[in-house]
């Protein structure tokens, strides 16, 4: 058993030593788990062109990250009218892009008309809640002003992930390496597989409180590393700096390690969640969508699930049970009524008789006679989701369900969710990058693409989805975040009741970066590690 | 012949799996998790508590049971169709031989996870691990076909079979006296290559993810812990006999291959 121990301790140190030696002490190491699907910053809709245009974009304001509050960033102030339609922004005098040409209110009102021209399809224009308006966007010198038809609530923060580009990026043809930008890096070299290049913006506006320009490193490279494993085996060969979504199998293996700090900041906004196809559109047998559709079967299936031991058993430890939609990292927008189910056997059974199940022999039968049976479905490759599947399976049962898993890879997976809905239930998880509610509206609203168990309806196919409707739209528009806040935990009080997604655990969020990186501020939202990478640094040795 | 007893055994101790396993392989002793070898369980549990020694009974008897009658398909279609490729030779001959040397070059990796895709969802598990051994019987009679048709080649210009044809025995009779005997060899060698080579191809998939679902067990499933780093040093129970099962399986079935029939 030592031998085994010391010979597995002995390969993951292998290079340890001197790996960081080998190059610039200015240049940061992270990974990105996919190529960029894109560079143009208004079609963006994966994780890895997201977490570039972070690092290469600039923006009026940026959402701190550790504080959890707004700070200016291209704007130096900004100011929202008392009804919510009007924000204002002064933009820093001397602002340049990474070429040394003028950025000024006239630049930023460019990317914001492309923004919220409908004809852009851009992702960052539904939160605004335009429909088929227009906003005006009006600049004059560094001042800037944007004029919406109706309120919306928690304005500022939409400007988070609201892109100043260079007009250069939005040509087609475009070279990433050829764009200038705004944000403290530009892309210097991209290399399909194997890495994004990013080189510090000189003409970046930004000094640290010594005065010194950010950012610190020369260099940011973004290894592109699809496997998991494979990330951790760099990192711990002092290939990367840091890892920003660790895995908690790894969490004990680095721990105590020298030269490694691990870190588990506690929930995260994630959330992992099982929920049935019920959409009218999907090619699946009528008896089990009528079995899906049901309220008691939902609840049944949700009341007999030991999230306690997922939580222990899965993620040893490093997930939280889940009570609702909203992780209790969420402060203030988790509803704070909901209390933790444990599993109830027994209300099981009522709520799944109330719906006209039966249980004979150790199986269930609906109405018919019919033996209740489903296939759930989660991405091949992901060990806490198949193993929780495993979990599910066998608590089910319990209940005489006979429950198989089903694993594809992510592009067959997202085909069937999304293309032909060919599936029965799923197992997946949301990656929540703000606190506020309307960064879920396409989640909640019965037209939304993410509203899963029945996406894009028309009109809402029930009435607990009309109400849900009503009451996001309500708390759009709302100003008071203490009436917002009502609205909103109505909705998590009627997601909770109708279980369409029946929520499992809380993933807590797990990073690790070496201890030469100095200025690591790890926070809770994404990302994680490289929130502030303009400050990151390798220590010189 | 000793390997083919050694093999006849494990496979013996493999079909009474279901009687020697303590647990069913999918019973999970939540309370237990990654737990090492003890009096319970004696090769320890894996990250579910489910019992390591009933898994591995249950998953050599599944890629056992299935992997043979694959392997042996598949060599039977590929001596089949290679024999008659070599023994009349033209123009199925060509289209024999292009299909094998495609079969053989072609990614067949890529193949199977097109086809796994393709699958239905509501497959019972072990029909799922069964599905799976077919498809790499279908895609894998290539080196076989190629085998049989160069030997059919030769046996068509041997001495013996050019005596028989003036004998004047007609070419059912050659066939199915002389060529099928001759052939019988080459295929039995070629069954004990293949199977270990699908049972290998299965573990690649399900190291993939792609094999057979959970909970069912199957060599490739037990082996997934692989991919991560930590399990060696921490957890070496959850490898280390897997590892070794499917070492000693496949130079079992190597050793049958070169036993004298």
């Amino acid at each position: 058993m030592m031998r085994f121990t010391m010979f597995g301790l002995w390969l993951l140190s292998i290079g340890l030593a001197d790996a960081r030696s080998s190059s610039s002490a200015r240049e940061l190491r992270f990974a990105l788990r996919a190529d960029p699907k894109t560079f143009h910053p208004l079609r963006i809709s994966d994780t890895a062109s997201s977490t570039v245009r972070y690092l290469t974009a600039g923006v009026l304001l940026r959402l701190d990250r550790a504080a959890q509050r707004m700070r200016g960033e291209l704007a130096e102030r900004w100011t929202v009218s008392a009804d919510g339609r009007t924000i204002r922004f002064w933009l820093r005098p001397g602002l340049r892009f990474s070429d040394g040409s003028p950025l000024e209110a006239a630049q930023a009102a460019f990317c914001l008309r492309l923004l919220f021209d409908p004809r852009t399809h851009a992702a960052e224009r539904e939160p605004f809640a335009l429909g088929s308006e227009e906003a005006l966007v009006a600049a004059r010198g560094l001042e800037l002003e944007i004029a919406l038809p109706r309120p919306v609530a928690g304005l500022e923060r939409l400007f988070d992930s609201v892109p100043i580009f260079h007009p250069q990026a939005v040509q087609p043809g475009a070279r990433p390496a050829d764009v200038p930008t705004a944000g403290p890096f530009r892309v210097a070299a991209y290399r399909p597989g194997e890495q994004v290049l990013l080189e510090r913006n000189p003409h970046y506006f930004a000094r640290d409180e010594r005065g010194r320009r950010l950012p610190h490193a020369e260099r940011l490279v973004l290894i592109i590393q699809q496997d998991r494993s494979a990330e951790l085996i760099r990192f711990l060969r002092g290939e990367l700096d840091g890892i920003e979504r660790l895995e908690p199998d790894n969490v004990d293996q680095l721990a105590g390690k020298p030269g490694i700090v691990v870190r588990d900041l506690g929930p995260s906004l994630d959330t992992e969640q099982l929920w049935f196809n019920l959409s009218p559109r999907a090619p699946i047998a009528s008896y089990k969508r009528n079995w899906f559709s049901q309220q008691g079967f939902r609840r049944a299936v949700s009341a007999v699930i030991d999230r306690r031991a997922l939580a222990r058993v899965v993620y040893r430890g490093h997930a939280l049970p889940a009570l609702g939609p909203i992780s209790p990292a969420n402060a203030f927008w988790a509803n704070r009524h909901l209390r933790a189910v444990d599993p109830d056997l027994a209300a099981a059974r009522r709520w799944l008789q109330s719906a006209g199940f039966v249980f004979t022999g150790g199986e269930l039968k609906d109405r018919d006679g019919r033996r209740v049976e489903f296939t759930i479905l989660t991405n091949a490759g992901n060990r806490p989701r198949e193993h929780m599947a495993a979990m599910v399976a066998q608590d089910l049962a319990r209940l005489g369900m006979r429950v198989s898993i089903a694993t594809l890879d992510f592009p067959s997976l997202i085909e069937r969710l999304t293309r032909t809905l060919n599936y029965e239930s799923c197992l997946l998880g949301l990656v929540l990058n703000d606190l506020d509610p309307n960064e879920q509206s396409n989640v909640w609203l019965s037209s939304g693409p993410a509203h899963q168990w029945n996406p894009m309806q028309k009109s809402p196919a029930t009435q607990w989805e009309a109400e849900i409707d009503r009451l996001m739209l309500e708390q759009a528009a709302e100003r008071s975040p203490a009436r917002r806040k009502r609205l909103f935990d109505s909705v998590q009080q009627i997601v909770v009741e109708q279980a369409p997604f029946i929520y499992l655990v809380y993933p807590h969020a797990l990073v690790a970066y070496s201890k030469q990186l100095q200025g690591a501020a790890h926070a809770v939202l994404s990302p994680r590690l490289l929130w502030n990478a303009e400050r990151l640094s390798i220590a010189e040795p | 012949m000793t390997a083919r007893w050694l093999l006849t055994t494990l496979l013996a101790v493999c079909l009474l799996g279901p009687y020697l396993a303590p647990a069913r392989p999918e019973a999970q002793f939540r309370d237990f998790p990654s737990a090492p070898p003890c009096r319970a369980f004696w090769l320890g549990t894996d990250e579910l508590g489910r019992d390591v020694f009933s898994r591995l009974l249950y998953a050599l008897r599944s890629s056992l049971l299935t992997a043979a009658p694959a392997a042996a398909a598949a060599t039977l279609l590929g001596c089949t169709l290679g024999a008659a490729a070599g023994w009349w030779g033209g123009c199925w001959r060509l289209l024999v031989s292009r299909s094998a040397d495609l079969l053989v070059s072609l990614p067949w990796i890529l193949l199977l996870l097109a086809a796994r895709a393709a699958f239905p969802l509501d497959l019972p598990p072990q029909a799922g691990l069964a599905l799976v051994f077919f498809l790499l019987a279908l895609l894998g009679w290539g080196p076989a076909a190629l085998l049989g048709q160069m030997v059919a080649a030769q046996i068509r210009q041997a001495p013996f079979v050019l005596q028989a044809h003036a004998a004047g025995l007609s070419e059912h009779r050659i066939l199915l006296r002389h060529v099928a005997s001759q052939l019988r060899h080459t295929a039995v060698a070629q069954f004990w290559a293949t199977a270990p080579a699908f049972i290998a191809a299965e573990m690649n998939l399900s190291l993939l993810g792609l094999g057979a679902p959970e909970p069912t067990p199957s060599l490739g499933v037990l082996l997934r812990p692989l991919s991560d780093p930590s399990t060696w040093a921490e957890r070496p129970w959850l490898l280390a006999p897997v590892a070794t099962a499917v070492t000693l399986l496949v130079l079992l079935q190597q050793a049958a291959g070169k036993d004298p029939a």
